[in-house]
């Protein structure tokens, strides 16, 4: 549990002062890290939030990092059952 | 069915539904909504952004004690010559800037602008959609569209979204965007294509001579300096060249900026 708000902690310190693909990487680890990493989805909420530019981005849609954080939550949960060292 | 299954069901339904619920709030109330939730953000995180520049600034200050000492003379011996040469292109540069400006008075062509200064609190690394934070807002009399610039001459984007004490900018290279652009002190017209982080893209007919270093303006009363030419590539099957510009700025370094509030123009 301790280990988890730390993570929480420190995905919110990279959202604010590190790079986002530094955001991404961190947020991918504890995803596969830890069961059930919803943080993961609010994190993405959360750079879409501060940063969010409804024009533009990187692949013209809005929301990106919201919806690809979705997307990626549940390929890793998908990813999780197919790998050996969550199913022993 | 077991346990594990039912879970991954569970987590999909889950996820369908939060797509659903996200497209449907994004399209019926998305800018308010929006607006109201980015405000809050932004408020919590704006104390944050500044406590993290200080520690920044901080910590670079300690890190010359790093350097040794012959590193630190080579580098400061650099900086001289620098600035020495900077000195003498200010100086013509001040002297044709005060012709231009005489000459648009004679013309009855006076254009004024009110300026606010700003600290960069977050830079576009940090965000995937080439956004810079800066630290003034409503509190400032910052408004939607009004211009952000560097070194009072580069441009480099417009006040997207503002809020009570901070305002986000979009820059003027985010990918996506365009821009009505000239080379050759307005003689080429031409479309710049944001690429991000400073970087533009045009394309022109390959026969139209450009050269490496060439400023890219934006027209309008005042010079308004989006890059220069870094790169041509000219492919031997296309009638078309692609040119690369580039902003002067290093906007990983960016401390400051300057917002204009508000700007009029004079004609009489």
């Amino acid at each position: 549990m301790i280990k988890r708000i730390i993570a929480d902690i420190g995905i919110v310190l990279s959202i604010l002062y590190a790079p986002w693909w530094m955001t991404v990487s961190a947020g991918v680890f504890f995803a596969f890290y830890f069961s059930n990493y919803y943080e993961l989805i609010a994190a993405g909420a959360l750079v879409d939030i501060l940063y969010g530019n409804n024009s533009t981005s990187l692949i013209h849609i809005p929301f990106v990092f919201s919806i690809g954080s979705i997307i990626f939550y549940f390929s890793i949960q998908f990813l999780k059952t197919k790998m050996r060292m969550y199913n022993s | 069915m077991n346990y594990r299954q039912n879970n991954i069901k569970r987590n999909i339904l889950v996820g369908i539904f939060a797509l659903m619920v996200l497209v449907s709030v994004s399209y019926f109330w998305g800018g308010t909504i929006y607006y109201g939730i980015s405000a809050a953000a932004h408020y919590v995180s704006e104390p944050l952004w500044k406590a993290g520049s200080r520690v920044s600034n901080t910590a670079s200050s300690y890190a010359g004690f790093l350097d040794s000492k012959e590193t630190l003379k080579e580098r400061n011996d650099e900086l001289e010559q620098e600035i020495q040469e900077l000195r003498l292109k200010l100086l013509s540069k001040n002297f044709l800037l005060q012709e231009n400006k005489e000459l648009k008075a004679m013309l009855g062509r006076v254009s004024e602008r009110d300026v606010v200064l700003a600290a960069v609190l977050s830079k576009p690394n940090n965000s995937p959609y080439d956004t810079l934070i800066i630290d003034i807002g409503k509190d400032k009399g910052v408004k939607e569209g009004d211009k952000v610039f560097v070194e009072g001459e580069i441009v480099i984007g417009t006040i997207q979204e503002v809020y009570a004490y901070s305002s986000k900018v979009e820059l003027y290279s985010s990918p996506g965007l365009t821009h009505n652009a000239t080379l050759r002190e307005g003689t080429i017209p031409a479309t710049a294509y944001g690429k991000g982080v400073g970087n533009f893209e045009i394309t022109l007919p390959r026969d139209i001579e450009i050269a490496l270093g060439d400023v890219v303006t934006i027209p309008d009363t005042e010079v308004i300096v989006l890059g220069s030419v870094l790169y041509i590539g000219k492919d031997p099957n296309s009638p078309f060249q692609k040119i690369l510009v580039k902003s002067p700025i290093n906007f990983s370094e960016l401390r400051w900026v300057e917002v204009v509030v508000s700007s009029f123009e004079n004609t009489n």
